[in-house]
Order: C-alpha cells, then structure tokens, then sequence
C-alpha cells in the first residue's frame, strides 16, 4: 500500500471532517448564529474521532459514536433553522430515536463486530428527511433573496448529497463484513477489497465537504458583484 | 470473491443512482425557487405601481379639485358677491327699498350656501370617503350640462371594491367618458355596472364614430391609460368599435 493509499483509508474522514470544521469555523465570524456554532463543535469532536479512528483497531465504537454525534450535531442545525414547531418536534424525535437506539448498543454485552449498518441508515434516513423539511420550509417562505446566496441550502444539499449517496454503502456495508468475515476467504486481499466500498463512501464525504467550500465562495464573490443577481 | 464484487457493483449503481437524483433535486430546486422568486418580484412591483398610479390618480383628482374650486370662486360666488356689491352701491347712492334689501339679502345667502357647499367638497376627507357611483354621478351631471352629451348610469346600489380601487376604477371611467366625447363625438353613453360574488363588470357603450381596434398605432395616452390601470387592478380589459360607437367592457376580480 502506497502512501497515498493509506493516507486514503485512514485519514481521508478526518481530513474531510477538518475541512467542514474549518468552513463552519470561518462561517461564524459572519453568522454567530448557535446552530453553526454547534456544528463547527460537532465537526471539531468528529475530525478528533475519526483521526483516532485512523489509528485505533477495532474502531468500531469510534464511528457508532460519530453516528451519534452526528445526529445531535445536524439535528440541533436542524432544530435551530426549522420554524415551524411540527418540524422541531420531528427532529426532537428524531434524536431521541438515534439516541435510544446509541444506548441499546452501548449496554449490549459484547463489543461491536461488524459495522453497525442500521445506525447509520437511521442516521441517513433522519437527515435526508430533515433536508426535504428544509426545502419545504423554503418553498413556503420565499425571501427576495436568490437562493443561491442562502447558505442554510447548500449546507443542506450537501448533507442530503452525503447521505443519500452513502445510504446503500450504510445499508449493505456490516452485512458484507458478515458475509465476507463467514467465507473461508478472509484474507488481507478481500479486506481491502471491501474497503474499497468505504472509499467510495469517503469520496463522498470529500465531495460534500467541496460543495460546502464551493458554495461559501460562490456566495462571497456574488454578494461582492452589486450588479449580480 | 464473485459474489461480493456482484453486490457491490449493484450497491455503487444503486448509490450512483440515489447521487443523481439527489443533484436533480438540488438543481430542479433551485429553477423552481428561482421561478418562484421571480413571480415574487412581478407582484411586488405590480403592487408598486398600484401604490404609485393610486398616488398619481389623488394628485389628478386633487389637482382637478383645486382647477374646479377655481371657476365655481369665479364664475358664481364671484358673480353673486358682485351683484351684492353693486346693490349696496344702488342703496347708498339712492336709498334702499325694502324689496332691494331682500334682493341683498338673497344674494348674500346664496353666496354663503355656495361658499359652505365648496368648504364641503374641499374637506380633505373626500377621498377617505369615496364613492365610485356617486362621482361617476356628478361626472355625469357635469358633462350633461354642456348640452352636448347624454349620460345614461346603470350600477348597484354599492360596488365591493376598496376605496383605492373605487378611485382608480373613477379615472378609468371618466377617461372613457372623455374619449368617447372628445374623439368619438358620442352624443349619448350608457355606463353599465353589474357585479356577482366573484366579479365586477363595466361596459361604456357611446354611439361615436368609433375607432380601429387593431390599429394600435392610433391608439392615444387614454386608451393606454385605461389599460395601463385595468391591469392594476388585476382586470380585463377589451373595446369592440364601429362606425355605430365604440363599446368597452371591464372585468376586475373581486
């Protein structure tokens, strides 16, 4: 394995968790609003995690509780950019789910084996559905400014790029390692050959860190041109 | 090692598929927010200029208001508190009869009554109480007294349309009013209003000489205006025009 390669595997989630924390970061020193305060502590914890999770063997822990983390950190987002009281309380459920589900596997005996699919699809589920309350929120408020200079949207649409591009990954991933870990051919070469998969989810996760970036520079340089609409 | 490889081309297919429809989403969101947005803007502006053709249509009336204000002072208090001077003088130079002071007298009132009828149409609270049916009235008398024109009303007891849009429905009349008398030489009009639920109907119908509808090029500041002010209203607004007279037929929303 080059070092590029293992760069790749271990450290592509922190790298692209770094770049998020960074974006909120600088995005608060114009929108001290709480909800991106909180992501910027949610990305700061997750770029910590997964740079342990790099490191540490099994890490399996590490990403059930970046799975939980995750949901606490999008959902308060959430929370704070909703109006509507009925789109609150969703996401109130929401996190009480993700939550309980969390403490169900913390309490089991054994520690964690294989990747904890169902989480993470529950992760997905709850952000994808939040993302399309989101846009409907948009499409009954509508503001005289062009959409494309809203921030709040092309967060959103990254999250909802993320986790609707990474739901199969999230959902086949664990039963894969079963499978593959139940075979008589579990050797290094397969592994690696599964963890492609997860390469594939992490391009993703990089691609929706851009689409952050992209759209924070695309919207500094709009609002600069005064004849831009 | 096949089987994996299988599902998990069936998984990178599946994940392709669900990131193209999550960019289509994004993409089609953004086109119709866009549209959305655009429809906003038109009503805003509509509403501007409705705010700024209601501003225009006080100032005229205002402005029409002072100019009659004008010759009523000259042409009849001035004429009647001229004819009150004049006999004061007879009565100085010659003594007054009793019969010479009643005249003074009478002349003396109905400058009063005259000056209290203007002080009436001068208060600044007209406009906050104003009545489409019963100016298009006066309007009509006003022009009838030129000899020239006969005006015929046809209306409801009362139109449900908002003081600002009475205002504006006014000016459309009387600019078909007239255009009907001024280029068409009509010598009789029918103004007709009628309303249901949903909707309020005008039709002007003069016996003029009538105009060519499809010729836009003669088509003067009035008729512009009157369509200009329909669509303000969020109206309709159609003429039908021959050699027997022009008739106009307004539809506005309720």
């Amino acid at each position: 394995m080059t070092t590029f390669q293992f760069f790749l595997h271990n450290f592509s989630e922190p790298f692209c968790y770094g770049i998020c924390f960074l974006l909120t970061l600088l995005h608060t020193r114009s929108d001290k609003h709480p909800k991106w305060r909180a992501l910027v502590a949610y990305y700061f914890i997750a770029t910590l995690l997964m740079w342990k999770a790099g490191y540490s063997y099994p890490n399996l822990t590490l990403y059930n509780l970046l799975c939980l983390l995750s949901s606490i950190g999008i959902g308060t987002y959430f929370y704070y950019t909703f109006i509507s009281t009925i789109k609150r309380r969703i996401v109130i459920v929401y996190v009480i789910v993700q939550s309980a589900y969390y403490l169900t596997d913390v309490f089991r005996a054994d520690p964690p084996k294989v990747f904890d699919s169902m989480g993470f699809v529950i992760l997905s589920v709850g952000v994808v559905l939040m993302s399309f309350l989101f846009m409907h929120q948009i499409l009954t408020n509508v503001t005289e400014e062009p959409l494309s200079w809203n921030f709040d949207f092309w967060f959103v649409s990254s999250q909802l790029f993320y986790h609707l591009g990474s739901f199969f990954v999230f959902l086949t991933y664990g039963y894969l390692t079963r499978k593959l870990q139940s075979s008589n051919d579990y050797s290094i070469e397969n592994r690696m050959y599964l963890s492609q998969l997860w390469l594939g989810h992490n391009v993703l996760l990089f691609l929706s860190a851009l689409f952050i970036g992209g759209s924070m520079l695309w919207i500094f340089f709009r609002k600069k041109l005064p004849s831009s609409l | 090692m096949d089987i994996l490889s299988q599902e998990i081309a069936i998984i990178v297919v599946g994940s392709a598929f669900l990131l193209f429809v999550a960019v289509g989403m994004i993409v089609l969101f953004l086109i119709y927010q866009k549209r959305q947005l655009k429809f906003l803007l038109e009503k805003k502006e509509l509403s501007n200029q409705f705010q700024h053709e209601l501003l225009k249509t006080r100032l005229e009336a205002q402005e029409e208001a002072m100019s009659r204000l004008g010759s009523e002072l000259h042409d009849n208090i001035g004429q009647l508190l001229g004819s009150a001077k004049l006999l004061v003088g007879v009565a100085e130079r010659s003594g007054a009869s009793p019969e010479q002071f009643h005249v003074l007298d009478d002349t003396i009132s109905k400058a009063i009554q005259e000056l209290r009828a203007l002080s009436k149409s001068l208060n600044t609270e007209w406009l906050e109480k104003f009545n489409w049916i019963d100016n298009l009235r006066t309007e009509a008398n006003r022009l009838m007294a030129t000899k020239e024109v006969t005006i015929t009303l046809l209306h409801p007891s009362l139109i449900n349309l908002s003081l600002d849009r009475q205002l504006i429905l006014f000016r459309i009349a009387q600019e078909a009013l007239q255009n009907g008398i001024k280029h068409g030489k009509a010598s009789h009009i029918t103004v007709q209003a009628e309303q249901n639920e949903s909707a309020l109907t005008i039709s002007i119908a003069d016996n003029g000489k009538g105009f060519d509808v499809n010729d836009h090029s003669i088509e003067g500041v009035g008729v512009t205006n009157i369509r200009h002010r329909v669509k303000l209203l969020g109206g309709q607004v159609s003429w039908q025009s021959g050699p027997a007279g022009t008739h106009l037929f307004i539809n506005l929303p309720l």
